[in-house]
């Protein structure tokens, strides 16, 4: 109590420092006072009763300086005396402070954004209990022969046939983990008569049982739901909840209409119930995995060995590794094996069957879920990242080195105080002190510039029109800590060497010796020009991958497509998603094209099953072709309009395009590109020969060629040509069709009418993408221009914080030496050849700074490699432009200052020190 | 160098609060000056040292302080003590027998054993 009350006290006291100093001041000379006069009537003469009155009190000085370490707690003073002293060093240099300030900030701000991004989309455990104990189940190497139809949530070795997976799941001999299926789809799902097209998860009956999410209204699908057929209930997820019924509480037990067929509603999912992908995958409505025929009987219906659909994850009881869990199924997956061997309906060659025999079953980490992210997404994150720690690194780098300059440039100042004794510590104390003022107000102003670049960066990502999940809602708490710690952490790094190169400083040395201080100052900078070649490094390892986005970019702007966009409005509709059958569908179709040209001012409309330039996968048919004993590999399959071609600008080389008697009742017909016939007939006539998609014993050729048209980009801008055939939609089954409006009439007045029409014919369709052809094949290059944008914006970044630092080091030489060059004046050196001597200085920087820079570069163009197009990442135009970009600026940097030393007026120098 | 000072600071606090019991309100110098004549000039004291632990006193609330005017009519400031500090001067005396005479019982026990 006594000592909490003297410490409270003393922590008051660097506060009521002043008058407290004072008042001691007035005790002490009160004393001397007495003290002397009991000396003088002792017999002393008055100079020595002063003497002995002090030398008893033990010094002035050393009195006064136990008392105020008494009065107050000397460690908490010496820290608020070395921040005020620091604020008060900054303040006096506003520019270098925000100079530093400024080029952090930029640093930990980009970081932070980016690994919020990155947080949020790569690396989160997924938000359900105890994620370390889900599985994605995976069969490494097995040949999946047969139809394979796969999405996002894994490649072909995570997808299992339907039977197979209700083979796994009845094994459940040793209960080490409990499995569950499930599949995305979309269809149409209607609710008192508003349509739309909706993300559909399908699940088995333990799905939730795995994943552990609890309803937040009613039940969720359970083993009941499962079994069979699969009742008709559906769960609905949050979102789609709020949206489309308002969030009310009284929609158990109403019915919605899935593709067309009646279907309970059970309950609702908690916000944010992703299944178990990344992101942006939120299920609109959730129903059991065996009613799968609903949504889409071509893919699910067929319950084969050899149709591959189903994705499995699977929970592992705590304390169970993977690889037991994993054995415990083992029999069970070499039965399916066994039966998709025996039952199959396409032939596996014996090689194929022996791979799949040799085939295991895994089970691999499934935390951080899996799909809701293209691939290009991850790659493109992952160089964002390594882009934004390069520049952290660079900003660093300039902070460290500016510090130094500092520190050198207040060396005088810093030796007075040594001299006067101040102790090392102190002076450390002080520096670091400075370093953690620059971090700590770098970090705030970081975090400020973080959340103005994640704001940026959704900006850039609503922009290229991307979907609303993709978007970053917040920094990630963890990442906001992080983001603080790195502050600190580089605060210390470049405040530390400072400080402990002062406090070697010796007074003499540093007050009377301009030689020794030179050499000092020499050290000093040594460091710095180390720190400019780290940092023209760095810049040229981020301007390289930049270049190559760069002529990416230009590439891509250059690709002919083969097609013509201007003035071409396009949507889709897919009535295949409901009950409609395929006549119904045509029947649509056909109804939409009439009423489509009909519209005033439309000068054109023609229809295709493929959206082009979409960047879907397309469909792909394997074709028995007449000359061919195998079937071929899967061919692009497009059906379209009679004049497909000649109203999207495809040039027709020979023979004739569809006409609207190219019906169900006519010949069946295909008109095949020119990379078709170079595969199957180089140098012979195509025109008039068969050919038939499938394979088998029985099958009939049915289908001639009556065509050839020149290659055209069909599913995105980089592809490369591929063999294509076209089919008249007339003599296809296609539940989905995307149209094509041309018309001289700007899009903002041509829309409103499509849909408008679009209403007249079935209100329960709902028109999909409507964009212009232009903002298609923009929104195909989405991701490609978001990067290279990011990526300019950093390299720009760096080489600007580059060339500041080279900037300084060769100011701060030319200052150095401003006698040498006084003197070299004074006796005829001409102001060029003293410009050439200070450029010169700078070329070896420049050098040791490239060369390892072309290595990193590489490095960093690796991760960018899935975006470019047309480049390797050792482009040499690219390279040698990024060196002379970098040159060229250096030199602009270094040129001030040589101007500056070739100005120095002899006279002054000698004056100077 | 630090420790021994607190050590001395320790035991200067009980001397200075016992000549204030003793003496009644007193400024600085004269409890510097009433310690070494008790002490019979055998200690050598900085009298510096003596404010450091009059401050640490006051922050402790042992003592208080009030300045007033001396016999030869100067200025200083008179240190009192006060009830915490009666206390806490009985507390430390007694803690202070204890150990000497534990000390004495060991230093005699020492003896008797050789």
């Amino acid at each position: 109590m006594r000592h909490l009350r003297a410490w409270i006290v003393r922590l008051c006291g660097p506060f009521t420092g002043g008058p407290q100093d004072r008042k001691f001041a007035e005790e002490i000379e009160s004393h001397l006072a007495m003290h002397i006069e009991d000396n003088l009537r002792s017999g002393m003469n008055p100079e020595e009763a002063r003497r002995n009155a002090i030398i008893k009190l033990g010094g002035i000085d050393k009195t006064f300086e136990t008392y105020r370490d008494r009065s107050r707690l000397p460690f908490v003073f010496d820290m608020v005396r070395n921040f005020r002293h620091a604020s008060r060093s900054l303040i006096q240099t506003p520019i270098f402070t925000l100079v530093v300030v400024s080029t952090l900030a930029l640093g930990i701000g980009a970081n932070t954004a980016i690994f919020s991004a990155m947080h949020q989309l790569l690396l989160g455990s997924l938000p359900i209990e105890n994620p370390e104990e889900l599985a994605f189940v995976t069969t490494s190497k097995a040949p999946k022969v047969g139809s394979v139809w796969g999405t996002d949530s894994g490649g072909a070795d995570y997808l299992f046939s339907y039977p197979a997976f209700r083979d796994l799941e009845r094994q459940q001999q040793e209960n080490l983990a409990e499995l569950a299926g499930f599949r995305y789809t979309n269809t149409i799902v209607s609710h008192q008569n508003q349509a739309a097209q909706c993300r559909i998860l399908m699940v088995s009956g333990r799905y939730f049982s795995v994943v552990r999410v609890r309803p937040i209204l009613g039940r969720t699908i359970l083993p009941v739901d499962d079994e069979g057929d699969g009742s008709p209930v559906v769960v609905l997820g949050y979102e789609f909840w709020r949206d489309r019924f308002g969030a009310r509480t009284d929609i158990l037990n109403q019915t919605l209409r899935i593709a067309g067929q009646a279907f309970t509603i059970v309950g609702v999912t908690p916000r944010g119930f992703n299944g178990t992908s990344k992101a942006g995958m939120q299920p609109d409505v959730i129903i059991p995995l065996a009613i799968k025929s609903v949504p889409s009987p071509a893919v699910f219906g067929a319950e084969r060995y050899d149709n591959y659909w189903v994705y499995l994850v699977a929970r592992v009881r705590p304390g169970v590794t993977f690889e037991r869990a994993a054995s415990t199924y083992a029999g069970a997956y070499a039965e399916t094996v066994e039966k998709r061997i025996q039952t199959g309906r396409y032939p596996m060659g014996p090689a194929d069957v022996k791979r799949l025999r040799n085939s295991r079953l895994s089970l691999v980490d499934g935390s951080r879920g899996k799909g809701g992210i293209p691939d290009q997404a991850e790659s493109s994150i992952y160089l964002m990242m390594a882009c934004t720690g390069l520049v952290l690194l660079i900003a660093a780098v300039n902070s460290a080195s500016l510090l130094l300059a500092r520190s050198v440039a207040q060396r005088k100042e810093t030796a007075m105080r040594v001299a006067l004794g101040a102790s090392r510590g102190r002076i450390i104390g002080q520096l670091l002190s400075q370093a953690v003022i620059l971090a700590g107000a770098a970090g705030i102003a970081g975090l400020a510039v973080s959340s103005l670049a994640l704001r940026l960066v959704n900006w850039q990502l609503v922009q290229g029109g991307a979907p609303a999940e993709y978007l970053v809602q917040h920094l990630h708490r963890p990442v906001l800590f992080y983001g603080i710690i790195l502050a600190l952490l580089t605060g210390l790094m470049f405040g530390l060497y400072p400080a402990l190169r002062s406090a070697r400083i010796m007074p003499t040395e540093a007050l009377n010796q301009e030689t020794k201080h030179a050499t000092q100052a020499r050290t000093a900078t040594r460091i710095q020009r180390t720190l400019v070649c780290a940092q023209i490094m760095l810049s040229m390892a981020l301007l390289i991958p930049t270049g190559l986005l760069l002529k990416t970019m230009v590439n891509l702007s250059r690709v002919n497509l083969g097609l013509q966009t201007e003035n071409l409005v396009t949507f889709r509709i897919s009535p295949g998603s409901t009950l409609y059958r395929p006549e119904w569908s045509r029947s649509l179709f056909e109804r939409t094209e009439k009423a489509l040209a009909a519209i005033p001012g439309v000068t054109a409309v023609t229809a295709s099953s493929i959206a082009l330039i979409g960047g879907g996968p397309g469909l792909r048919n394997s074709l028995t072709m007449e000359g061919y004993a195998e079937p071929s590999n899967p061919i692009l399959k497009n059906a379209i309009s009679p004049g497909f071609f000649r109203h999207m600008g495809i040039p027709l080389l020979m023979g004739r395009e569809f006409t609207e008697r190219d019906d169900l009742a006519g010949q069946k017909v295909a008109i095949v590109n020119e990379e078709f016939v170079r595969k199957f007939y180089p140098g012979r006539n195509p025109l008039g020969r068969k050919f038939v998609p499938g394979w088998g014993p029985d099958v009939v050729l049915d289908t001639e060629i009556v065509g050839v048209v020149k290659n055209s980009h069909t599913l995105g801008v980089r592809e490369e040509p591929m063999p294509a055939y076209y089919v008249p939609w007339r003599q296809d089954d296609g539940g989905t069709m995307t149209f094509y409006v041309r018309s001289s009439l700007p899009p903002d007045q041509i829309i409103p009418q499509i849909r408008k029409v679009a209403r007249t014919l079935d209100s329960n369709i709902p028109l999909e993408a409507v964009r212009t052809m232009d903002e298609q094949v923009g929104l195909n290059l989405f991701m490609e221009r978001l990067i290279f944008r990011l990526a300019a914006a950093f390299a720009v970044l760096a080489t600007a914080l580059a060339m500041m630092g080279l900037y300084g080091v060769t100011a701060n030489g030319v200052l150095r030496r401003t006698r040498e060059f006084g003197i070299r004046i004074a006796i005829g050196a001409n102001p060029a050849k003293i410009r050439m001597m200070v450029l010169r200085e700078m070329l070896p920087l420049l050098a040791i700074g490239l060369i390892p820079g072309c290595p990193a570069a590489l490095g960093l163009s690796q991760l960018a490699k899935s975006l470019m197009f047309g480049v390797t990442t050792h482009d040499a135009f690219v390279t040698a432009g990024a060196t002379v970009a970098i040159a060229v600026t250096a030199l602009a940097a270094a040129y001030l200052p040589a101007r500056r030393a070739s100005l120095i007026n002899p006279l002054e120098t000698l004056r100077y020190e | 160098m630090n420790r021994k000072t607190e050590v001395m600071q320790g035991t200067l606090g009980l001397m200075v609060l016992k000549t204030l019991e003793t003496m009644g309100p007193l400024h600085g110098y004269g409890i510097a000056r009433r310690i070494e004549q008790i002490s019979g000039n055998v200690l050598s004291l900085n009298y510096g040292t003596v404010y450091p632990a009059l401050l640490k006193l006051e922050q402790e609330g042992c003592i208080s302080s009030e300045w007033g005017v001396s016999d030869n009519n100067r200025k200083a400031k008179y240190y009192k003590i006060t009830r915490r500090g009666r206390k806490q001067l009985q507390e430390s005396a007694e803690s202070w027998e204890q150990t000497k005479s534990i000390l004495d019982r060991f230093l005699t026990l020492g003896e008797e054993a050789r």
